[in-house]
């Protein structure tokens, strides 16, 4: 039995750094967090750490000095040499948690259980991941009931409130209905540090402005009554529109004062909503109630929105990356640095074409396996997203979470001169230009580009500053800047940014 | 049967959730065979021009194919061409009548309490409900009928020969009958009767009927409004315009007889020209078959709705011979909206949830949330009622 430290070890840990903290000792377990860089340590040791007087061992010694706990160096260089360790253990535990989770779904899941191609025992690290087959939307749709654990309690779920029918609304490919686990943590953890807020610990509300939802149960398009629409007191779903350019003033007027009513800490919003909703709002002299932080979501947002909703209200703006088919679990989130991590308690994610020629930080289609899925867990399904890792460090409490950079949709990718183009390229083109509030590049033919723009209240679009921009980064002959007064949503009530028309033909590399 | 008629409807073919998609909400609206797309195809390809104003070629042909599909549908029915009226729907049929006789407020207009807003709503605007006490899921009790006929007095009985929720058939000619010896007008909406059987006017009786062409195989957008000619004549013309008058003058005009002075503007023409190639394809078929096919359909989704647990049936138990059947679900942890998306997406199963345009028998039936109807037609096969027994219960196992 390992002898239970007193406070003498404590006092002697401490002494070795005063940034040290210790969170649990005994002789061969100690857990350690660096306060300098958030490096926190749970090591088990089959070698004494503590010798009887609480004195720490060689050994002890030996690799707090190896991770740097015992150094006094710049917090950057330390973080650097920390670093190798933190990825090595996040790895560990990333593999760890996989594995666990691929036995469960070969044993619970009846369409991995009677596929032999799901072959649990082989996977040991997510690099094996490559050899199992890829789940599309296709393969959700046609297999309901097999997808489903056998374990989860479907019914007792709906009964308790705990599941509920989640469905996306949209073109043929893109339909589909699950059911969402409304249990699952959505927030990351230590969430206060990850977006610098300062709750005190309350659970801060938040107001949902997305496209318009109309179920038996509750209506977004003003027929439910507030009251239905609030959830456990801190999430209210405010009303929206399926006509979003032309909605009417009464709707911009209901959704401010449902604002002060409800006084959210938390927008959780389709980030093109946001932006016409808050538009409309100044224009109409409206008031805006200030809320701590805006968490866009839906669809990719674009730069011109990020900062225009931070002026409008006065909040910093991120990103909260998942999709219903995950069934409550998350993706990604984007942290105050505006780094954005795979959200890893959630999913691992793999971002590969499936071919051997990707470089690791290439762009390619974001794979995700759900490993926190216990109701309809996925394994390698394809989002339809597009991304890359990047290798950089982030300060933040998600440190350990791998970084990405998002790049929207696959289909939403452009092809020029041989090359692909993704949302986020072209948006960091046209971003730069002045007075858009929206925008959408639709290519029409295969190396021109029609540039659809509604320019700031009381600005007009410059069309020359605006080609230029797009130049700067695409191989196109021609370019056509149009000023419009509205937008067509997509079936699914989203407003693409980059879209190719059906004339363009051929499909991108992705 | 199944198998040869299938083949004639391009929208089977195609393929959802890993199989062809099975059509259960031909309540709704059926779907269009390649004849009938063919016939109105070729009014676009072939001969387009304006109706009854042209000398020329196009016109006279266009003029010959409108007025042949009258007849058509004339000869469906068992009437004269004159009081074949097209119009865009059975909707706009009923509001023709209700509208044309001039009711008020003081008048009296009888109804059973499971019809379709279509033929409640114009009625309701022209004057005063009074409703037939009758079970909501069964077929009206003719015993029932006349005692409200004597007891009110109304000016007009309106009724559906079959019910779009609940498939119950009603007794037409009786009632007919028996309101024409009180002097009641009737008004029959035959909208889910004709795409199921050759429908008399005549021996049916009634002053007015309506139907619509897109719940029997033909285009949407085109109905029909029947009757006596006596009936139909002392109808005010719900819209004036082109085509409905003789001459003009600067003080006045003078109505065209029937069927022009209730067809004002340009018809929809292609819409007729396919409603008589769906009359033309279904007695091809034969309507015995059609009724001998659509008798098992609906002995199996009586069978298979009273199977569903967790679920209530509403389906007509008495005489009904039309595959129309819905489910309530008394639980309200989901809805059968999200059944009704489920069908579809994990099953390749079209069927409607809602309400299906009947607020008052819902209420009446005490059901607060949306039902799940099911209604299948010519070109269903048994295997397709299996089909979504299967999957109703998969879901009801999972979801219930």
């Amino acid at each position: 039995m390992p002898t239970i430290l007193k406070g003498k070890a404590h006092r002697e840990i401490a002494s070795l750094h005063p940034a040290i903290k210790i969170h649990c000792t005994d002789s061969r377990h100690v857990e350690l967090e660096d306060r300098r860089t958030g490096f926190h340590l749970s090591c088990a040791s089959e070698a004494v750490l503590f010798n009887e007087e609480g004195t720490a061992t060689d050994e002890l010694l030996s690799m707090l000095r190896q991770l740097g706990f015992l150094n006094d160096m710049p917090t950057e260089a330390l973080r650097a040499c920390q670093r190798p360790f933190r990825l090595q253990l996040q790895e560990e535990l990333r593999n760890e948690t996989l594995t666990e989770f691929l036995h469960f779904a070969k044993s619970d899941v009846p369409f991995y259980a009677r596929d032999s191609r799901y072959d649990a025992e082989h996977i040991q690290h997510v690099a094996d991941l490559g050899r199992l087959p890829v789940l599309t939307k296709k393969d959700l749709r046609e297999n309901f009931d097999a997808l489903l654990a056998r374990s989860a309690d479907v019914s007792g779920g709906f009964a308790s409130g705990r599941y509920r029918i989640a469905r996306t609304s949209g073109t043929t490919d893109e339909r589909i209905q699950v059911i969402s686990d409304l249990t699952v943590d959505q927030v990351p953890p230590d969430f206060e540090r990850v977006w610098a807020l300062s709750l005190d610990g309350r659970t801060p509300k938040t107001a949902i402005l997305t496209s318009p939802l109309c179920s038996a149960t509750e209506c977004h398009l003003g027929r439910s009554p507030i009251e239905k629409r609030i959830h456990n007191d801190i999430v209210l779903n405010l009303n929206s529109t399926e006509d979003l350019f032309g909605a009417p003033e009464a709707l911009t007027r209901n959704i401010v004062e449902e604002l002060w009513s409800f006084r959210p800490e938390i927008l959780f919003v389709n980030p093109v909503y946001l932006m016409w909703i808050g538009r409309e709002a100044q224009r109409l002299g409206l008031e805006l109630p200030k809320v701590d932080l805006i968490l866009a979501s839906y669809q990719y947002m674009s730069t011109i929105h990020r900062r225009a909703l931070a002026a409008i209200f006065g909040a910093p703006v991120y990103n909260s990356y998942s999709a219903t088919e995950l069934a409550g679990c998350m993706l990604g989130v984007e942290c105050k640095n505006g780094k954005w991590h795979v959200y890893e308690n959630h999913s691992v994610v793999e971002i590969t074409d499936g071919g051997e020629g990707m470089h690791p930080s290439d762009i390619g289609p974001v794979i995700v396996t759900v490993v926190a899925g216990r109701l309809m867990p996925l394994i390698r399904y394809d989002t339809g997203d597009l991304a890359r890792f990047v290798d950089e460090d982030c300060d933040c409490p998600l440190s350990d979470w791998r970084c990405f950079e998002f790049h929207g949709r696959q289909k939403d990718v452009l092809r020029f001169g041989g090359r692909n183009f993704t949302t986020r390229q072209v948006d960091d083109l046209i971003s730069s230009a002045c007075g858009i509030d929206f925008y959408r590049c639709l290519q029409d033919g295969e190396s021109s580009l029609t540039v659809d723009v509604i320019p700031s209240p009381g600005m007009t679009a410059d069309r020359q500053e605006i080609e230029d921009c797009l130049r700067s980064g695409l191989p196109v002959d021609r370019v056509t800047v149009r000023q419009v007064s509205r937008f067509n949503p997509e079936p699914s009530m989203k407003f693409r940014l980059t879209a190719r028309s059906d004339t363009t033909g051929g499909r991108n590399g992705y | 049967m199944d198998i040869e008629i299938r083949q004639d409807f391009p929208v089977l073919r195609r393929q959802l959730s890993g199989r062809p998609i099975v059509y259960l909400d031909s309540a709704a609206t059926t779907l269009k065979p390649l004849a009938v797309l063919d016939e109105e195809r070729r009014y676009s390809t072939d001969f387009t021009a304006n109706v009854h104003r042209g000398k020329h070629l196009l016109s006279e042909e266009a003029s010959d194919a409108y007025e042949s599909a009258r007849r058509k549908v004339a000869e469906f029915l068992s009437v004269s061409p004159s009081v074949v009226c097209f119009t865009r729907n059975a909707t706009e049929a009923i509001t023709t009548v209700a509208r044309g006789l001039g009711l008020s407020k003081s008048d009296k207009v009888l109804l059973p309490i499971n019809e379709h807003h279509s033929n409640i709503l114009p009625w309701m605007r022209e004057a005063s409900l009074v409703w037939i006490e009758q079970h909501p899921e069964e077929p009206l009790d003719l015993a029932a009928v006349v005692s409200a006929l004597e007891r009110e007095r109304p000016r007009v009985l309106t009724f559906s020969t079959t019910s779009n929720v609940t498939g119950a058939t009603n007794p037409g000619a009786e009632i007919c009958r028996a309101a024409r010896q009180l002097g009641v007008l009737t008004c029959v909406d035959a909208s889910q009767t004709t795409p199921h059987e050759e429908v008399s006017v005549p021996a049916l009786g009634c002053d007015f009927m309506a139907f619509s062409g897109h719940k029997m195989l033909g285009p949407t957008g085109i109905g029909v409004l029947t009757g006596t000619p006596e009936a139909l004549d002392r109808l005010e013309p719900l819209i004036l315009g082109g085509g409905t008058v003789e001459r003009v003058t600067t003080s006045g005009y003078a109505l065209r007889p029937l069927p022009y002075r209730l067809e004002a503007g340009t018809p929809n023409i292609s819409g007729a020209i396919g409603l008589a190639a769906a009359v033309d394809y279904l007695t091809t078929i034969g309507f015995e078959n059609i009724r001998s096919h659509q008798v098992r359909l609906t002995a199996r989704l009586q069978a298979v709705l009273s199977d569903i647990k967790g679920c209530r049936p509403l389906m007509a138990c008495k005489g009904s011979g039309v595959p129309i059947g819905a489910l309530a679900m008394p639980q309200r942890h989901f809805s059968l909206d999200d059944v009704a998306v489920s069908l579809s997406e994990n099953f390749g199963v079209m069927a409607r949830s809602g309400f299906f345009c009947a607020h008052p028998l819902i209420e009446r039936l005490g059901i607060s949330g949306s039902l799940l109807r099911l209604s299948a037609y010519i070109y269903n096969s048994d295997e397709d009622i299996q089909h979504f027994h299967r999957a109703m219960n998969t879901i009801m196992h999972r979801m219930s």
